[in-house]
């Protein structure tokens, strides 16, 4: 784990440890490769930008993804044709069901994720794509733990839900 | 009924190595929950296959970093450190910041709680300054300064409370000599302001101080001001990064050239004071060395975009010169 970047790394060598890791986040939050990289750029030179910052930063990962969620969210208004962040139904009751059968093909989960609140879909991906500590994700989303641990679980209902719509189909 | 929910078994399964122990004893005790438990376990699986990281596309590395595979030379390395050791000094420094943002309005940085508040206001009134200086108009138009100059008499006054408060830790100054100090520096940057030498204005400033301060005051407000050059000369170098990346809307490999072209060229200032009349962007109309090693580290589609910048940075900076000059005058 490093530590603190600005003491022991320049902006360049931060930027080749995470961009892989950054790139995936973003590919993941926007479906699309060219705004994927776009949004990389955006986010390694807000790092330049704020490079005197990331001297308090105890964990590079959490604030990237914290910059990188930001950068997504900016590109996903910017391009207009953005699936509604249905924020009301985010803590609506639901009936999830049964975990997700193991025989599942992969792409109705990838399917399935797309129709969730942009707030899911971060966290989700910050989880299983990023394998980020709760400690980690919850500084990224700026939650306590335990608002994390609710959003975390209610987004793997709620994907267990849209799953089964799909599947259902 | 077995007390373990599907909430409680999802939790489990997402909290990974910080999971309850209680629901790990309850498991080993109970083969039904075992065996829901292995269902979530395996959807957890199934997820994190599902979310595995895409393939980065080819040639991205070339396209968002610069020169991919190259590693930090050990000239960088050694700048760095030197670099880091000058960071690690200039947290105790004072309210000397000039055209800061939010990095000077991090009072937590600095050793000297008293001074942070001061640090702040300094930050305030820089970034105003700076935006001001963008939109100022002919100052032969009448009625156009007051704001400008009373901004900067602010910033003034500012960092001569914060130099009273670092002396005062030191070598306290009485009222009379604090008056004093404060008349001798708005003199030293109104002579600045009309075109006097800088290198003769600092003699007779810093001659003018010896005679006013004690040798302990002297060398107290010597280390002030040695602290707060070096700490002026990184802000005004992140500050004008962050404009150049704004206005010329560079892409990371390009701001990572200027960033380096910068470091190498961009002029540290021996002034015993701080210069409330410059901005960061100042030095690039002054040292052809200095825009000319900016303007080559950049990709000729960006070229234009920053001779232009620089055009607009000229007139601004000749029009508050202009102003200053018409508003004070050296005793």
């Amino acid at each position: 784990m490093i530590e603190n970047p600005a003491e022991s790394l320049s902006p360049e060598t931060l930027a080749r440890l995470y961009l892989k890791r950054v790139y995936g986040f973003c590919r993941s939050m926007l479906r699309n490769d060219r705004d994927a990289e776009d949004a990389c750029q955006e986010v390694f030179l807000t790092v330049l930008r704020r490079w005197d910052q990331l001297g308090t930063v105890h964990r590079p990962l959490s604030w990237l993804m914290k910059v990188s969620r930001l950068t997504c969210l900016w590109v996903r208004r910017k391009r207009r044709h953005e699936v509604a962040i249905e924020e009301a139904g985010i803590d609506a009751p639901c009936d999830p069901g049964p975990p997700i059968e193991s025989g599942t093909e992969r792409g109705r989960v990838q399917e399935a994720l797309e129709r969730l609140p942009e707030r899911y879909q971060a966290v989700l991906t910050m989880h299983y794509q990023q394998g980020m500590s709760q400690e980690e994700i919850s500084e990224s989303m700026e939650l306590s733990r335990g608002a994390l641990r609710v959003l975390l679980h209610r987004a793997v209902m709620r994907l267990r839900q849209e799953v089964k719509k799909t599947c259902a189909r | 009924m077995c007390p373990l929910s599907d909430d409680a078994l999802l939790d489990w399964a997402l909290a990974r190595g910080d999971a309850d122990p209680a629901v790990d004893a309850h498991l080993l005790d109970c083969p039904p929950c075992r065996e829901r438990s292995r269902a979530v376990l395996r959807e957890q699986e199934l997820l994190r296959g599902a979310f595995a990281e895409p393939a980065s596309p080819t040639g991205l590395t070339r396209r968002v970093l610069p020169a991919a595979g190259s590693r930090p030379s050990l000239a960088r390395l050694a700048l760095a450190a030197a670099v880091l050791v000058g960071i690690a000094g200039l947290l105790a420094i004072v309210g000397t910041a000039r055209h800061a943002s939010e990095a000077v309005a991090r009072g937590g940085r600095y050793r000297n709680a008293a001074l942070a508040p001061i640090q702040s206001d300094l930050g305030a009134v820089a970034q105003k300054i700076a935006a001001a200086r963008g939109t100022l108009p002919d100052p032969e138009e009448p009625g156009t300064s007051a704001a400008y100059i009373q901004l900067l008499s602010v910033e003034e006054s500012l960092y001569i409370e914060g130099m009273a408060h670092y002396l005062a830790e030191r070598a306290p100054l009485s009222a009379e000599q604090e008056l004093e100090l404060r008349r001798v520096i708005q003199s030293f940057n109104a002579r600045i302001w009309n075109r006097e030498d800088p290198a003769t204005a600092s003699r007779n400033f810093r001659g003018k101080v010896r005679s006013l301060l004690d040798d302990e005051q002297v060398l107290a407000f010597e280390e002030f001001s040695r602290q707060g050059m070096e700490w002026q000369w990184k802000t005004d170098l992140a500050l004008l990064m962050d404009d150049l990346c704004g206005e010329l809307d560079l892409r990371f490999s390009e701001a990572e050239r200027v960033r380096r072209a910068l470091e190498s060229n961009y002029p540290r200032l021996d002034s015993p004071v701080l210069r409330v009349d410059r901005c960061p962007s100042d030095p690039l109309v002054e040292s052809a060395a200095l825009s000319g090693a900016v303007r080559n580290s950049l990709d000729t589609s960006y070229q234009r975009k920053f001779d232009s910048y620089l055009g607009h940075v000229k007139v601004a900076r000749d029009r508050a010169q202009k102003l200053l000059r018409k508003m004070r005058s050296p005793e």
